[in-house]
């Protein structure tokens, strides 16, 4: 019911600048409005969802509905990031969905052991990423029922 | 006393012997002086003996010895007595030593009878002289043996102290020889840990070439979809068939790496043996495969299959790349037929020579020449050109490393034209897991 009033918000976060194209072209072309954000270190998204360092502005880092995040990142992996999300009371609540290049079996139950909410391997061709664009809008935003803040 | 003197020596009533001799000097004479030689003599005998007793401790009869001289000692006296018998008259004394002499002499007379076989037992100097000869005979050969044994003593001295010469020499060869063993044997284990960390070195290589390589391939396919997709109407036609291309090269090179990766991964991730249902895998790959074999208006037709110890994500693995093989190397006229059967053998599995399950995998396809039988499980080698057939070339390379992964063996039978065979040998027991990194398996 939020989306009626409030737009989706989903925030990236990617070392990987061309993936963040490609994912914003694919929710574009799968028919979303969302407000997309990208970030594309460990560090920086740790100040986003603390309201640290250049995010101490909450209006610059509103709470996201959604995270994307990928694994492998420089300085502070995916992995961290999700432990640190996973262990906040607060932040707990937000589903995060590690979308990365992995497709190892060891990566998938570390992701799921800390708290990650889906595990998707980001597909090879732009016409697989709009569908999983599409998908995860299908579940995440229509589907299933999330708290409000 | 008196009396007994008297006896002995009273003379008053006799006269001396040389009375009846008529005191003729010449009777007197004679017997005098032969009476006086003998007891001499006789005197002299026992002296002789006793001397000849006490020189000689080891005389056999000693006391028939001493008989003797006593006897001839009393013979002396006797003579001597008679010898003054010619001028005394002392027959009395005279007869009393005859007496004595008698006594003795019978002793001496019986004793000597009993002893006479002993006497005649003892050797005489014949006999001891060819004793003596043949002790003597003994003794030389005794000699000779000896010096012989001396010699040979010496020889076999001689040999030992070659012969320990000898085995010092070996010894310190064997010594050598070990030492030289040890080295190499520490050579060699040094070589095969090198080989081990390179072929681990090498497969991660490839695990992250082709890890890495994805990434920008993912870029390539990703925003060539997009350049198409966004500016299809701005670009002319030829512009778009070289996206194609792009795309399709991409493709290739995608599924390429996948499977190099695939590869890799077979080498790294270690193996959890469980028991794999070979029915229901074939069954699931017979699902996945379904729309091909349709399309292709062929059959799968699958015997009765056992189960095994495998992994089963790697035997699933196996058996679709075997199936989709199966199913696409055929000519373009025929209709495929593909049969997947099991036998069990008691005994004779690669490596153990246990039980195992052969797996046969026949189809009527083209077939390849008995000859490239082996190449066609080396990565990278493809017997086809890419517009007759797709392929990585990675598929029977993976198949041959997950068969190994389960201590099996492949082979593949085939002539061109004639369909091929892929027989599988996967033992029935396996080690509960194996750890292809550190190169060790954990026995059960």
């Amino acid at each position: 019911m939020q989306g009626v009033t409030k737009r989706f918000k989903v925030l990236m976060v990617d070392d990987d600048p061309e993936d963040g194209v490609l994912v914003q072209k694919a929710i574009a072309s799968a028919g979303h409005k969302v407000d997309f954000q990208v970030v594309t270190n460990g560090a920086e998204v740790l100040d986003y969802l603390f309201t640290e360092g250049r995010f101490t502005d909450q209006s610059r880092a509103p709470r996201p509905n959604l995270i994307l995040l990928d694994l492998n990142m420089p300085g502070v992996d995916g992995f961290t990031v999700l432990k640190q999300i996973k262990s906040n009371m607060d932040l707990r609540r937000i589903p995060v969905v590690v979308l990365t290049t992995s497709e190892a079996e060891t990566d998938i139950v570390k992701s799921y052991d800390i708290g990650a909410n889906t595990f998707i391997t980001k597909p090879t061709s732009f016409a697989d990423m709009i569908e999983v664009m599409k998908s995860l809008k299908k579940y995440w935003f229509d589907s299933a029922q999330l708290p409000v803040a | 006393m008196q009396a007994i003197y008297e006896y002995l020596f009273g003379a008053a009533s006799f006269v001396p012997h040389g009375y009846c001799l008529a005191w003729r000097p010449d009777l007197i004479a004679i017997h005098a002086l032969s009476d006086g030689v003998i007891a001499v003599s006789y005197f002299s005998i026992p002296i002789a003996l006793i001397l000849l007793l006490n020189k000689r401790e080891d005389l056999a009869f000693k006391r028939t010895f001493g008989l003797f001289a006593l006897f001839i000692f009393a013979c002396g006296v006797t003579h001597l007595t008679g010898m003054i018998m010619l001028w005394e008259p002392y027959y009395g004394a005279q007869g009393m030593i005859k007496l004595m002499t008698a006594l003795i002499s019978v002793i001496t007379a019986i004793s000597l009878w009993p002893m006479l076989p002993k006497v005649l037992a003892l050797p005489g100097p014949s006999q001891l002289r060819a004793m003596n000869e043949r002790l003597a005979d003994e003794i030389s050969d005794k000699n000779e043996a000896q010096i012989q044994l001396h010699n040979a003593y010496s020889q076999m001295e001689a040999q030992v102290v070659a012969r320990t010469r000898e085995l010092q020499e070996v010894n310190q060869r064997l010594k050598e020889d070990v030492q030289r063993r040890t080295l190499l044997e520490e050579e060699l284990r040094e070589k095969a840990e090198l080989l081990t960390a390179t072929n681990a070195e090498l497969e991660r290589f490839a695990y992250v070439a082709s890890h890495d390589l994805q990434e920008p391939l993912r870029k390539i396919q990703a925003f060539s979809d997009l350049l198409k997709r966004e500016y299809e109407n701005d670009l002319p036609e030829e512009a778009l068939q070289y996206v194609l291309i792009m795309q399709n090269a991409a493709h290739r090179m995608n599924k390429q790496t996948k499977d190099i990766l695939t590869l890799s991964r077979l080498s790294w991730d270690s193996i959890k043996f469980a028991s794999v249902d070979l029915a229901e895998v074939v069954e699931e790959v017979e699902f996945d495969l379904a729309e091909r074999i349709e399309e292709s208006g062929g059959k799968l037709e699958i015997g009765d299959l056992p189960l095994v110890p495998g992994d089963r994500t790697q035997i699933r693995l196996l058996m679709q790349n075997l199936l989709v093989n199966a199913f696409k190397y055929r000519a373009a006229d025929s209709t495929p037929e593909v049969k997947v059967n099991a036998t069990l053998h008691e005994r004779g599995a690669p490596g153990t020579g246990g039980a195992y399950v052969e797996l046969t995998i026949q189809d009527n396809g083209i077939g390849f020449n008995q000859e490239d039988a082996e190449r066609i499980f080396s990565i990278f080698q493809r017997l086809h050109g890419r517009s007759e057939f797709d392929g990585t070339g990675i598929g029977l390379a993976i198949c041959k490393k997950i068969v190994e992964n389960h201590n099996g063996a492949i082979e593949a039978v085939s002539s061109r034209g004639e369909g091929a065979i892929f027989k599988i040998q996967l033992p029935t027991s396996q080690p509960t897991r194996r750890n292809n990194d550190a190169g060790r398996n954990e026995a059960i």
